[in-house]
């Protein structure tokens, strides 16, 4: 895969990620977890714009946000909620996973620390941690 | 362990802009798949470099995971910890194994930062956690530094591999607090 095209993955990614956790979000209102829930918004919201700049510096379009995207189920209850943010960092990993691999070696520090943040958030949500975050993709 | 797409562009959304084809495959290739079965090494055609990476980097994997393990057998009685060690100790070791795999076998490295071995076991479960915590975390480090020295395949690798560690260390670390750590 090209550097610019998983840079567009990842920022399709990081898209999708700043919907689903504003979803998220509503659901943890008053919860624990509230907090980790908005500081995951932020923290992809900022990668988002990071990815762009990236993207255009590469002589690329950035990807446009969609209208809307299917969640994968009903997000209505606070279990739901958490099992969505666990979904949305472990496919983020797969793009950041996939941007190690295409990027150069003076490039890959940053991907893969987006890897780490997104295995230790996923950690997070879900309790339990993955053993190769990152690998689904392997495109 | 991922299901299918986490957030998956819909049809609708597709059909109202025109534009996401491109981005849902990109989003349905990116989480296809399981994260249990990790594939190898695939880009980059630096042998030399890779092996030498790969092996140095199992080895402490190994040194990981037999601290991990000695600890979860140590402190048995404390069920929770023991069973946080003794998943840590799993990864660790299929991580290991991940880094071997397909390479013939050769001696042992000593270009790990724990081949002189990691920290002791730890005379209290709130030291052991920090030390295992402070190991997963020298692992990790080790592992993103060998990045830029090898093929773009062994370096998604290896970034896994090294977010794996550290997502171990997030989920220790609480066990550590009384330590300081």
């Amino acid at each position: 895969m090209a550097v610019l095209d998983a840079l567009q993955v990842v920022l399709a990614g990081e898209h999708a990620a700043v919907y689903g956790y504003g979803v998220v979000g509503a659901r943890l209102v008053g919860q624990p977890d509230e907090r980790s829930a908005v500081a995951a918004y932020d923290a992809h919201r900022a990668r988002r714009a990071a990815v762009t700049a990236l993207v255009a510096k590469a002589g690329g379009q950035p990807t446009p946000a969609d209208v809307a995207y299917a969640l994968g189920g009903p997000v209505t209850t606070p279990t739901q909620a958490r099992a969505l943010a666990a979904r949305i960092e472990q496919g983020a990993a797969a793009g950041y996973g996939d941007l190690v691999a295409a990027a150069g070696p003076a490039d890959r520090a940053a991907p893969a620390a987006w890897l780490a943040d997104a295995a230790i958030r996923a950690a997070a949500w879900l309790g339990q941690v993955e053993t190769f975050p990152g690998l689904a993709g392997t495109g | 362990m991922p299901g299918p797409v986490p957030v998956r562009l819909s049809r609708r959304s597709v059909l109202a802009t025109g534009l996401g084809v491109a981005t849902a495959g990109a989003l349905a290739a990116c989480t296809a798949g399981s994260s249990s079965t990790p594939p190898g090494p695939t880009s980059g055609p630096r042998p030399g470099a890779d092996e030498t990476a790969r092996r140095a980097a199992a080895a402490t994997e190994r040194v990981v995971a037999q601290l991990a393990t000695a600890i979860a057998t140590r402190y048995a009685a404390d069920k929770a910890f023991a069973a946080r060690c003794q998943d840590a100790a799993t990864a660790h070791t299929a991580h290991s194994s991940a880094l071997l795999e397909g390479l013939p076998a050769g001696p042992s490295t000593t270009s790990s930062p724990l081949a002189t071995g990691a920290p002791g076991i730890g005379s209290t479960a709130p030291t052991a956690a920090a030390n295992l915590v402070q190991t997963q975390t020298i692992a990790a480090t080790s592992h993103l530094g060998a990045m830029d020295q090898v093929s773009g395949g062994l370096a998604r690798l290896l970034a896994s591999v090294a977010a794996s560690d550290l997502a171990f260390a997030s989920v220790l670390r609480p066990f550590a607090s009384k330590a300081g750590a």
